[in-house]
């Protein structure tokens, strides 16, 4: 009994242990023989030892079960650890690329409009003056018209200046009630630090019957779409001035780089301005043949919400397809 | 449009509003404030009077000066060539930091010693006003010697810079701000009162005449006085450089710092300019229909340009006062029909200008008298004037609360009103009929009234509110089409591009060498802003092998981007375009490529492409467009249509832009539809998969094999594409292809003869078309 225990016990191998168990357990093994032997015995006699031979037997069994799962689980370890990988050799750069922050901060300003039901309206690069000016209340001699800001094409077309026209285009095209966004491209003559000739614009337009549209509803969609785009800040309406819009506003938000206390980004004024709005201007309805409506409409910049939000500093390099800049987005 | 606090104390009394305040004001009701500068006169910076002032022994350029400066005398060692005994002037005595941080010390200039400095205008931080010292006078205040700068008001004073709008040229004034202020905080508006001196007894009309035509459009106001040598006080010239203008003539100067302080537009003429037998202004409109006036030649264009001649000479003895008003949108109108140099009141005439012409000349007359010598002016006056009649606008109450969304109590609404200088015609319970003052030029409606209300009341104060709408679905066309694109950027995104976006434009040149097309010559950009970007891109590819070059300038080896945008044919119609561009090693360096990463292959690229537009087919193509390589470009064929191509850079123009092998897809997105398919019904059978290793000519493309073998094999084949292709010169002009077919029935399991009974049609097929033989 000793010797065996102490076999088991020294066995490092599983086809040792095998070799173990056959001899023990196996049809020639030891207890084969001894339980043969049993048989030899006088009656009397049989049913102790017996006892003590199946006792026997079954603590051996469980001896050289519990030493098998010991070296099956030594064995598996022993593959794990064949398969050790240093796997932060691998926390490396993904093979993603990215979205375009400009895009990317469009895409989250068209989706604030879609979840309120602005359908998406679009309308040609290429625009007639009517479209891009006159018919928005920009006569050809108004002072607001910067004709040096203007790209004109040979035939006296034009690069569009804002996405108004799409206003205009939309409002031929449908019947009030009207409710939508129209986000793109916008062109101006105009390249330094803080200017391209291309950026992008989001516009937004609703009309209904004359009465049903108020500053204050302007106010609550712009108050809420700002604190969707930006968090928690302060909206300030400035009263201004556009051709499109009266009464008009520009809307500010506190610094979001310095809370309202005053820094380079915001000129130590405290506020950013994003975004302009107004009440449609009736010359402007009277150029689609709209009667007895109201309406408001807004305008921003993309690029300006891009770059804020991603603290983006040059708004050139928005446009090289520089990888060091684009691939901080991954 | 720039004020200070002290220029507008002169007309609304601000003394107890902080500036901050102010700012915030003026921001409120629409006068958004870009800039407040401080105007700061360093201490230890007094009023001298300069005693003695003698040639330096040792220097031609340097003054030995002997300046009182209350209580002492000091030696001053002066550069300046205008410094003269008897003037007053500032000297920063020792101790005094000046703005540009030179702290004034005693020192020896060749040999002899200095105990201070006679400043300039700009070494105190103010504007250049004159070349050498700056000399004072009364106009800033009582000159004491001694007296600390600092102490004058004129010269402590703070500059508001206003970005105006352009409808409001009735506040491009100091006087325009101020009654704004005057209105939002409850205050008066001061006004200009003058008197013609008794002893005056010459009238303008001994002197000259006028004559004009009938259907004049202009006002003019015209007044007379006599100066000698003309020369404008300290403040006016500091005020004028503060507005960030400056004028060679003084009497110019002189009229445009009247314009700015009170909005009339002013011009003086020299008395030589008008005939000396009988002199008279005569106006009339010229030959373009500009309302001119002429004295012995064409003197000025009313609001627009004032002819240099026209302008006194240094010894006149006679100046002619002109205050002038033409409507604005006439005016402009005229300007873009008709081209015309103008001056600096062209900018106030096309915005507005102040009207009341009297408030102008008047104006002119007491600084006139205040602060200038030797002045006697003219009894009375010449005018041309036509009545402004201002519209009467009706505002129902209740359309103006709907508009504002906010009930604003009816006698705040009047009150504001009138505080703006309206008019109230007639008031009742529902209705007001109100006329806008004269010099506003900016109110024609209902919506118009509103915005003043709202402006003074304060946006803040109303307050906002949902909007509810009756709803409809507003899914269209350009919400598909966004929803596509957007799919499209997602997926090349995570096949490892990064998105561009790039100016519409391109380079003409680069276009016609990379064989690309370019929009026709009538129909392009007439007014391009540099000469890189001539013309509208026909292909996003230039701009993005741009990019491409730049990055590998910037040490980038992997280089993916990809651009959505629109493009130009021809003939401008503009077609939405996705380009995606791969250039340089294919994955990034790492452990696994022992930091040597494979070059990017077309296949690799192609497999990038299916991951982004997903399943489509490729034609060869035969091209000579340089851009392209010729031997490795195809058409993308998506659902039976043609809807892009995919190639390799032509190694001339990779080669001249000095970057690795590169791919291009260009998809045409208007032919790509990403719709989600139909599901068809498909076999519940066995499916084998048998290899066909045949010898095939060599420049045979598999897209010829492909369209046989599409038509005529045996329906079981449910799919075959191409797993191998091997050469060797024992193959003569040959080369071995195998082809991997997918056999399955839709009734039963194939048995094995059965399998090689169609594999065998297969063959025959290939033998037959293409000469091909088993290998």
């Amino acid at each position: 009994m000793q010797k065996w225990e102490e076999q088991i016990q020294k066995c490092e191998d599983l086809e040792e242990l095998e070799k173990i168990r056959i001899e023990l357990f196996g049809k020639k093994g030891y207890f084969a023989k001894e339980f043969e032997n049993l048989k030899k015995l006088p009656a009397q006699e049989k049913p102790k030892v017996a006892k003590k031979l199946n006792t026997l037997k079954a603590k051996l069994f469980d001896f050289l079960q519990h030493k098998k799962d010991a070296l099956l689980a030594k064995a598996i370890d022993e593959k794990l650890q064949k398969e050790k990988i240093d796997l932060s050799l691998f926390a490396m750069q993904s093979q993603k690329g990215a979205l375009h922050p400009v895009r990317y901060t469009m895409d989250r300003i068209i989706e604030y409009f879609i979840s309120l039901n602005y359908a998406i309206e679009t309308g040609p690069l290429v625009e007639d003056d009517f479209y891009n000016f006159e018919a928005l209340n920009l006569p050809k001699h108004h002072p607001a018209r910067d004709m040096q800001d203007t790209f004109y094409c040979k035939d006296g077309k034009l690069l569009r200046t804002h996405t108004s026209p799409v206003q205009i285009r939309t409002m031929q095209k449908q019947k009030p009630p009207i409710r939508m966004i129209s986000p793109g491209e916008v062109f101006r003559r105009d390249f330094d630090l803080t200017h391209t000739p291309m950026f992008h614009q989001v516009e937004g337009l609703v009309v209904d019957k004359k009465g049903s549209i108020s500053f204050a509803n302007l106010k609550f969609i712009l108050e809420d779409f700002l604190h969707y785009m930006f968090g928690d800040v302060q909206v300030r309406f400035r009263p201004s001035f556009f051709p499109f819009t009266e009464p008009s506003a520009e809307v500010d938000i506190s610094c979001i780089f310095c809370e309202g206390q005053g820094c380079r980004v915001c000129s130590q004024t405290g506020w950013l301005e994003v975004l302009g709005c107004g009440m449609v201007d009736p010359n402007v309805f009277a150029a689609v043949g709209y009667e007895d409506v109201s309406g408001y409409a807004f305008g921003l910049g993309v690029e300006r919400f891009a770059m804020l939000i991603h603290r983006i500093g040059d708004l050139r390099s928005l446009f090289e397809g520089d990888l060091r800049l684009l691939e901080q987005f991954k | 449009m720039i004020v200070t606090r002290n220029w507008l104390q002169e007309w609304v009394d601000i003394a107890d509003i902080a500036t901050e305040d102010l700012v915030n004001t003026l921001n409120r009701i629409g006068f958004e404030v870009a800039e407040v500068t401080k105007i700061d006169i360093p201490e230890n910076v007094v009023v001298g009077r300069v005693v003695s002032c003698q040639k330096h022994p040792d220097a031609d350029k340097l003054n030995l000066c002997m300046v009182e400066v209350g209580g002492e005398q000091l030696q001053i060692v002066c550069g300046a060539k205008n410094v003269q005994e008897a003037e007053y002037v500032a000297v920063a005595k020792i101790g005094a930091i000046l703005p540009n941080g030179l702290e004034i010390k005693p020192v020896k200039l060749r040999g002899v010693e200095s105990f201070g400095m006679i400043c300039s205008s700009t070494e105190l931080g103010l504007p250049e006003l004159e070349k050498g010292i700056m000399i004072l006078d009364e106009s800033i205040g009582k000159l004491e010697v001694g007296k600390e700068l600092r102490e004058y008001e004129a010269l402590q004073d703070e500059v508001i810079d206003i970005e105006l709008t352009a409808n409001r040229g009735d506040c491009l004034s100091v006087l325009g701000i101020a009654r704004e202020l005057a209105a939002v905080y409850g205050k008066n508006l001061k006004e200009i009162y003058f008197e013609d001196d008794e002893s005056v007894k010459i009238g303008i009309g001994r002197i000259l005449n006028i004559e004009a035509e009938k259907d004049t459009e202009a006002n003019l106001l015209y007044k007379a006085f006599e100066a000698k040598n003309f020369s404008n006080p300290l403040l006016v010239r500091l005020r004028v450089a503060i507005t960030g203008e400056s004028f060679a003539n003084s009497a110019e100067e002189f009229s445009y710092y009247i314009a700015h302080a009170t909005g009339v537009i002013l011009r003086i003429y020299g008395y030589r300019s008008f005939e000396e037998d009988q002199p008279k202004i005569i106006v009339k409109k010229d030959e373009q229909g500009f309302e001119a006036v002429y004295g012995k030649e064409k003197a000025s264009i009313v609001g627009v340009y004032q002819f240099d001649s026209s302008k006194p000479s240094r010894n006149e003895s006679i100046y002619i006062l002109e205050a002038s008003y033409i409507d604005p949108e006439t005016i402009s109108k005229k300007i873009y029909e008709h081209p015309h140099k103008t001056d600096w009141s062209y900018y106030r005439s096309s915005r507005g200008s102040e009207p009341r012409l009297g408030i102008g000349i008047d104006f002119a007359k007491s600084i006139l008298s205040s602060f200038y010598k030797n002045i006697k002016l003219y009894s009375g006056s010449h005018e041309i004037r036509q009545e402004i009649e201002k519209p009467s606008i009706k505002v129902d109450f209740e359309d103006l609360d709907a508009l504002i969304g906010f009930a604003i109590d009816r006698s705040e609404v009047v009150e504001i009103l009138k505080a703006l200088g309206f008019e109230i015609v007639s008031c009742s319970e529902d209705l007001m009929v109100v006329k806008a003052p004269v010099f506003r030029h900016d109110i024609f409606n209902l919506q118009d009234v509103a915005e003043e209300i709202v402006r003074i009341f304060g946006i803040d104060n109303i307050q906002a509110k949902p909007l509810f709408f009756a709803e409809k679905n507003r899914f269209n066309v350009a919400y598909e089409r966004y929803m596509q694109t957007r799919t499209l950027r997602t997926r090349a995104v995570a096949a490892g591009y990064f998105e561009s976006v790039s100016y519409i434009f391109c380079n003409s040149k680069t276009l016609q060498k990379y064989g690309l097309p370019k929009v026709k010559e009538d129909l392009d950009i007439h007014n391009p802003i540099t000469n890189e970007m001539d013309t509208l891109r026909t292909s996003l590819v230039p701009n993005l092998l741009e990019q491409v070059t730049k990055n590998v300038k910037n040490g980038k080896k992997r280089i993916k981007l990809f651009e959505i945008g629109m493009i130009f044919s021809e003939q401008r119609e503009e077609f939405a375009n996705m380009t995606i561009i791969a250039s340089g090693v294919k994955e990034p360096e790492n452990v696994l490529n022992n930091g040597k990463p494979a070059m990017m292959d077309i296949v690799s690229f192609i497999d990038d492409i299916g991951r982004i537009i997903g399943d489509f087919s490729l034609k060869n193509f035969k091209t000579d467009i340089p851009l392209v390589h010729p031997y490795q470009a195809a058409t993308i064929v998506k659902d039976d249509k043609d809807i892009g191509r995919v190639y390799k850079l032509h190694l001339s123009i990779q080669e001249e832009l000095e970057i690795p092998d590169t791919f291009i897809a260009e998809i045409d997105l208007d032919k790509l539809d990403l719709h989600y398919p139909k599901a068809k019904s498909y076999s519940i059978y066995q499916m084998a998969l048998r290899d066909l290793s045949v010898l095939i000519k060599k420049d045979l493309a598999f897209e010829e094999i492909n369209e046989v073998l599409a038509k005529s094999v045996p329906v079981e084949i449910k799919r075959f594409y191409p797993v191998a292709i091997y050469e060797d010169e024992q193959f003569g002009d040959k080369r071995s292809l195998t082809i991997r077919f997918a056999v399955q029935s839709d009734e039963k399991t194939l048995s094995e003869e059965e399998i090689g009974t169609i594999m065998q049609k297969v063959l025959d097929v290939l033998r037959q078309e293409f000469d091909a033989e088993l290998r």
